[in-house]
């Protein structure tokens, strides 16, 4: 039952945001009360729930004819990845109570059914549910850029809708072309594919469509065209939302799909897919330190902590799927903040130039606080848990091929340059004489320190994260399905 | 004849009743009095199909045999119908559409020579002789559709003739024959449907029908007209066990596919899009019956094209001809229901979840993979991402920048073709009620 709420609350609530819109905040306050009603019942699953290497499974038929089931299914990474969506979905609401005033009853809906999408990508455990939810996260997201992002929003969102697309059409045509290779009869249950994967010769070419859609979606480099213009041109719940939950989807998916389905070909790929996790990392961290947008600056570093996500599953080794998960996690919240803190400084000042905005510390004692809170995180300081993270995925790279983990230490000193970027850029300096900046307001301020208080709790206490994902760590290792 | 026979026509004789009760009322009402008998005839057609589904297949005279696939396809014309029938044009137009829907359901019943020339005939005559009637270059389209589609005649009577001398019967159960005279006449009656399909190369009458005749005319012909002759080679699928037929489909299908999506691409006017994704359709669709697809999957292809089709000129209609991009721009402000019915309607026929056209795809990907079709299931592949492109790039102008007013739009369709597009979308297994397991 707990499964389906994560979906459906807020399907519900954002179907009920037009009709609310108009006086008060009333869509506002359904929203965020559909985005958290589900989290006690997945606190209670995660707790009690037990179904062989799930916590919660769920069977209905949907069209037995074709072999697809609407199967669900969690265990703790995916209750993590729920919980996390979910929250990050209420902080969006939040963070947007006084940016979006125009068609709000739309900028909800949009917003709770890409959460509710993105849950249902997180949970799905039949692959037609898995392709469903996954080609459905598409088009309210992209209306969220469309719609309500900023001067240059079109050709953001199209370029968005084109690259996730193709890769959507990609991954439909793998996932019927393993189902129709089973040899026990159509089906779209991985577990009945994984015990029988496809031949070798077919894998690599399988392997490549299915994870086309998750690699221009994590995104890996050379696919990830589409995200520094997605995510500086969207709104800021829109850039909360695509940072940290829409790229942990591509992340997921090839986290718990790809070493059951494509057991030997994951092998033949590893390395290329370590070599494009390393090129992110270090490349868009190059990028990330020229640039002089500060939402684009903040897109880049997503690139860059995926890159390091990507190495980390492509290894393979135990420890750097744990950095990989605890990864996806700790970015999540750490990009989310520092999109946040930039799109509430753009609405304060009108820039997001670097150039312009400056001298923070002396007018905006929050803002500058926080802003030091999450500059730590972006460069993996210790007590954060992007380092757990980080060191992890690099010890774990270090078993396994220790050229890579030094190319990535290299990009963890990149990762200094950048993040020391933004925040001179930002929070140092004299703010031009007579400039009178409103801190951070309650809505803003109280989910950051939400936040930054989860992240340190994760990076000082590791063994919380390490624990929950070790169900998914350890099946992933053995290329089988919890 | 027996009375199970008679039953059995009576939807088809309801539907011609109605043709000229409409007719006849012109005189004397010319938009309203048509309307409401035309509409009544459709819906007492409808009922009669519906009220039939499941029952045992009933032979009625050699020509027309009323099962599954027939009923089916006479409902969904009838529907097909009634959502035009509020785009159509006032005087004759009501009862060219009746006349219209009764080709496509007799060429979805055809089990002999005559039926199936009467029912294509009859369909795509008064296809030509709606498209005729108003709208911007409607002369033009309704005169390219003309010569074009008595192409088709001409090429199908020359085909049934020859799988006449091959068999020696008219029924469909005995074709093809022996012999040269019997696959070349099976090849001449294919490209002869081909036309009335609009599959490359005969498609060259769809795009200026789409953009010139009014919606109705290009409503019925893409959605009952196409739908009927696709169950018709459903049949005569079932019938042929020669595999140059089964490859010829697919191949026509993925080259209409390809060559289609490419030009729909380029298209400015929103009209001219929505013909070349017709094109596109129609391909996608007989490469599904070429590979061997059921008739449920059939049905529900169909199904999920037809009410995406249906909201979108439902849309495209109330433009009245300002359908470029541009014009579009920002309907999302204006009209927000009817910019909520091009999306999903936009959505059904690029075949992204939540609408009915999703289902579809994922048959037509499983049938050809089924049918190790791979390079058809490439270009199906391929068409499928270009349609991201092809619709896309209207879907963001309805939500982007302002464009030029709009008029009313038909409520009933809106609403309905949604309807039915999430319906198909989250249930698909509901079509089953329709098309029931053999």
């Amino acid at each position: 039952m707990s499964l389906f709420l994560p979906i459906l609350l807020p399907f519900l609530a954002g179907l009920a945001a037009p009709w609310l819109a108009g006086r008060g905040n009333r869509e506002r306050l359904a929203c965020i009360a559909g985005l958290l009603a589900p989290l006690p019942f997945l606190a209670w699953t995660a707790a009690t729930g037990a179904e062989g290497g799930w916590l919660a499974r769920i069977e209905l038929g949907w069209l037995p004819d074709l072999g697809i089931t609407f199967r669900l299914a969690m265990d703790g990474l995916s209750a993590a990845l729920v919980a996390l969506s979910l929250v990050l979905g209420a902080i969006a609401v939040l963070v947007s109570w006084r940016e979006i005033e125009a068609r709000s009853g739309v900028f909800h809906l949009l917003l709770c059914w890409t959460v509710a999408t993105a849950n249902g990508v997180f949970v799905a455990m039949d692959l037609m549910v898995f392709v469903f939810f996954w080609e459905a996260m598409l088009i309210p997201s992209f209306l969220l850029i469309a719609l309500f992002g900023h001067e240059a929003r079109e050709g953001a969102a199209i370029k968005y809708l084109i690259y996730n697309g193709i890769g959507g059409v990609a991954l439909l045509a793998a996932v019927l072309a393993m189902a129709v290779l089973s040899p026990s009869g159509p089906t779209f249950d991985p577990a009945v594919i994984a015990a029988d994967p496809p031949s070798p010769d077919i894998q690599v070419a399988l392997l490549i469509a299915f994870s086309l859609a998750l690699l221009i979606k994590l995104p890996a480099l050379p696919l990830h065209g589409w995200l520094p213009d997605a995510h500086t041109q969207a709104p800021t719940a829109g850039s909360i939302l695509l940072a940290g939950i829409l790229l942990k989807t591509g992340a997921y998916g090839l986290f718990r799909f790809v070493p059951p389905l494509f057991p030997d070909a994951a092998v033949t790929l590893a390395p290329l897919g370590m070599a494009l996790g390393v090129a992110a990392a270090l490349y868009a961290g190059f990028v990330a330190c020229g640039q002089r947008d500060a939402k684009r600056l903040v897109a880049y570093t997503s690139v860059a902590h995926m890159g390091l996500v990507l190495a980390g599953i492509a290894g393979g080794s135990a420890m750097g799927l744990t950095g990989a998960a605890i990864e996806m996690i700790a970015h999540a919240l750490s990009a989310s903040a520092l999109f946040l803190l930039v799109g509430a400084l753009e609405r304060r000042t009108g820039t997001r130039n670097l150039d312009e905005l400056g001298g923070l510390q002396s007018v905006a004692p929050r803002f500058t606080a926080l802003f030091a809170v999450f500059f730590g995180a972006a460069l993996a300081l210790p007590g954060s848990a992007n380092f757990v993270g980080e060191a992890l995925v690099i010890l774990g790279t270090f078993q396994v091929a220790p050229v890579v983990a030094m190319l990535l230490l290299a990009a963890l000193v990149v990762s200094v340059i950048y993040a020391t970027t933004l925040l001179r850029g930002v929070v140092f300096g004299t703010a031009p004489a007579g400039t009178r900046l409103p801190d951070l307001e309650a809505h803003e301020f109280w989910p950051l320190v939400v936040m930054a208080g989860g992240m340190l709790a994760l990076g000082l206490l590791p063994q919380l994260p390490i624990g929950a994902v070790a169900g998914a760590v350890e099946a992933a290792g053995a290329g089988r399905l919890p | 004849m027996s009375a199970a026979a008679l039953a059995a026509l009576a939807p088809l004789a309801v539907l011609g009743a109605a043709a000229v009760a409409a007719m006849l009322a012109t005189p004397v009402s010319p938009a309203r009095g048509t309307r409401w008998l035309a509409g009544a005839g459709l819906a007492l057609a409808a009922t009669l199909w519906a009220a039939r589904i499941g029952a045992p297949p009933v032979p009625a005279t050699p020509l027309l045999v009323m099962d599954g696939v027939a009923r089916f396809g006479g409902l969904y014309a009838a529907a097909a119908g009634l959502a035009a029938l509020s785009l159509a044009p006032p005087r004759e137009g009501p009862a060219l559409l009746v006349l219209a829907v009764a080709g496509a359901a007799m060429l979805a019943a055809a089990r002999h020579g005559a039926a199936l020339l009467l029912g294509a005939e009859l369909a795509s005559l008064a296809v030509v002789g709606l498209a005729a009637l108003g709208g911007r270059m409607a002369l033009e389209a309704a005169f390219k559709a003309f010569v074009l589609l008595g192409m088709a005649t001409a090429l199908v009577l020359f085909g049934i003739v020859l799988l006449w001398a091959a068999s020696g019967s008219l029924a469909l159960a005995d074709w093809p024959g022996e012999g040269l005279a019997g696959r070349l006449g099976l090849a001449l009656l294919a490209a002869g449907l081909a036309v009335k399909l609009g599959l490359v190369p005969f498609h060259g009458w769809v795009p200026d029908l789409f953009e010139g005749a009014p919606p109705a005319a290009a409503l019925i012909s893409g959605a009952a007209v196409k739908g009927a002759a696709v169950l018709l080679l459903l049949r005569l699928d079932g019938m042929v066990q020669d595999p140059l037929w089964t490859g010829a489909l697919i191949a026509l299908g993925a080259v209409s596919i390809v060559a289609a999506m490419a030009l729909a691409a380029v298209q400015a006017r929103l009209s001219r899009m929505l013909g070349w994704s017709s094109v596109a359709h129609a391909g996608f669709a007989v490469a599904l019956v070429g590979a061997g697809g059921s008739t449920f999957a059939v049905a529900l292809y169909l199904a999920g094209y037809a009410a995406g089709l249906a909201a979108c000129l439902a849309v495209m209609a109330a433009t009245g001809g300002h359908d470029r991009i541009g014009d579009l721009a920002g309907l999302a402000g204006r009209k927000p229901g009817a910019a909520v019915a091009l999306t999903l309607g936009l959505l059904a026929l690029a075949g992204l979840p939540v609408t009915g056209g999703f289902w579809g795809k994922v048959y037509l990907f499983a049938t050809l993979a089924d049918a190790a079709a791979w390079i058809a299931l490439m270009a199906a592949a391929a068409g499928t991402a270009a349609g991201v492109w092809v619709y896309g790039r209207f879907l963001v102008a309805v939500f982007t920048g302002t464009g030029a007013d709009t008029g009313p739009v038909a409520r009933a369709v809106l609403v309905g073709s949604t309807g039915i597009t999430l319906v198909l979308g989250l249930a698909p297994a509901l079509l089953r009620i329709l098309v029931p397991a053999p």
